[in-house]
């Protein structure tokens, strides 16, 4: 009779150290999933996936940084940086290609911890295109990167076609 | 020459025409699947991380991937793979715990010759938000 009660203890306890310890890892996945995962479509702005007061943050340093230079941006689309692709997938591929090399080039060499979030302006006939971000969480410097579409040389490709290539280059860098 | 045959070779010209005129203004290349960027946590960096990864088609010589990230609209960290002789590359960013929202932005390109012009890119991103 002992026996058999000690067997049922016995299987109590394992029970209850098996759900306790099912219960913790339920609990630490649960902790784990607390950070909301948004599905970013590529179509979506940003923005809509971002809080009021992370988008206040950043459109107020769009219009510090559009001051300091004295920036009138009433002729320019503007973009998110974060929604450079709705600009991009507007280019050609080779002029894609290009835009993308000296965006990262001018971003990875300028670009520090601490910038806010850069915005995109693009003039009506797709030639020139200003980046713009404050440094330093916002309180900081502003800088300025120019990039402008220049006739290049003649490619292989566009050699075919007889076509003068058209590549994106870095016009100009200001930070003040 | 019968009408049927004439009309079997024209089809036949006009189809390697079609094709060659395809492939000469047509990247012969492509991203695969699994070209994206996620943020995942990092059990090993104690960090969140911005996760991008691309895949290029066969025919692929050369990957880069650039990365970026962002914790509540400020750069935190930011990577780049460089060109790498391959089809494939990634490229991690890193930023601390304890901000509301992370954002992350990838560059993807992959060339199928040693040329800018032999190459194609895409962007990708990715978003997570504290409850």
């Amino acid at each position: 009779m002992k026996k058999r009660t000690w067997m049922v203890v016995s299987m109590f306890t394992v029970a209850a150290i098996a759900g306790g310890s099912l219960g913790i890892l339920y609990g630490a996945e649960n902790a784990k999933a607390s950070k909301m995962k948004a599905e970013v479509k590529q179509e979506d702005k940003m923005k809509i996936h971002r809080s009021k007061e992370t988008n206040e943050k950043i459109e107020k340093a769009w219009k510090s940084a559009k001051e300091t230079f004295a920036f009138d941006d009433s002729d320019w689309t503007q973009y998110d940086y974060a929604d450079r692709s709705h600009f991009t997938e507007t280019l050609s591929e080779q002029e894609k290609n290009s835009f993308y090399e000296a965006m990262l080039s001018a971003i990875s060499e300028h670009q520090k911890v601490g910038d806010m979030m850069p915005i995109l302006l693009v003039n009506k006939d797709k030639t020139k295109a200003v980046i713009m971000f404050k440094r330093d969480e916002g309180k900081g410097k502003s800088v300025k990167i120019e990039l402008t579409l220049e006739e290049g040389s003649k490619s292989s490709i566009s050699a075919k076609s007889d076509k003068e290539s058209k590549e994106w280059k870095v016009d100009s860098v200001e930070e003040k | 020459m019968n009408f049927f045959k004439k009309s079997m070779i024209a089809a036949g010209l006009l189809s390697t025409f079609a094709s060659s005129a395809a492939i000469a203004y047509a990247a012969p290349i492509s991203f695969d699947y699994g070209t994206d960027t996620t943020i995942d946590w990092s059990d090993s960096q104690k960090k969140w991380e911005s996760r991008a990864f691309t895949f290029g088609s066969y025919g692929t010589k050369y990957s880069r991937t650039y990365t970026e990230i962002f914790a509540d609209g400020v750069k935190k960290d930011w990577k780049n793979s460089g060109k790498v002789k391959g089809s494939s590359s990634s490229a991690f960013a890193y930023a601390s715990s304890g901000y509301n929202e992370y954002e992350a932005i990838s560059a993807h390109r992959i060339w199928w010759a040693d040329d800018i012009e032999y190459s194609i890119t895409t962007d990708s991103r990715d978003a997570f938000t504290s409850d």
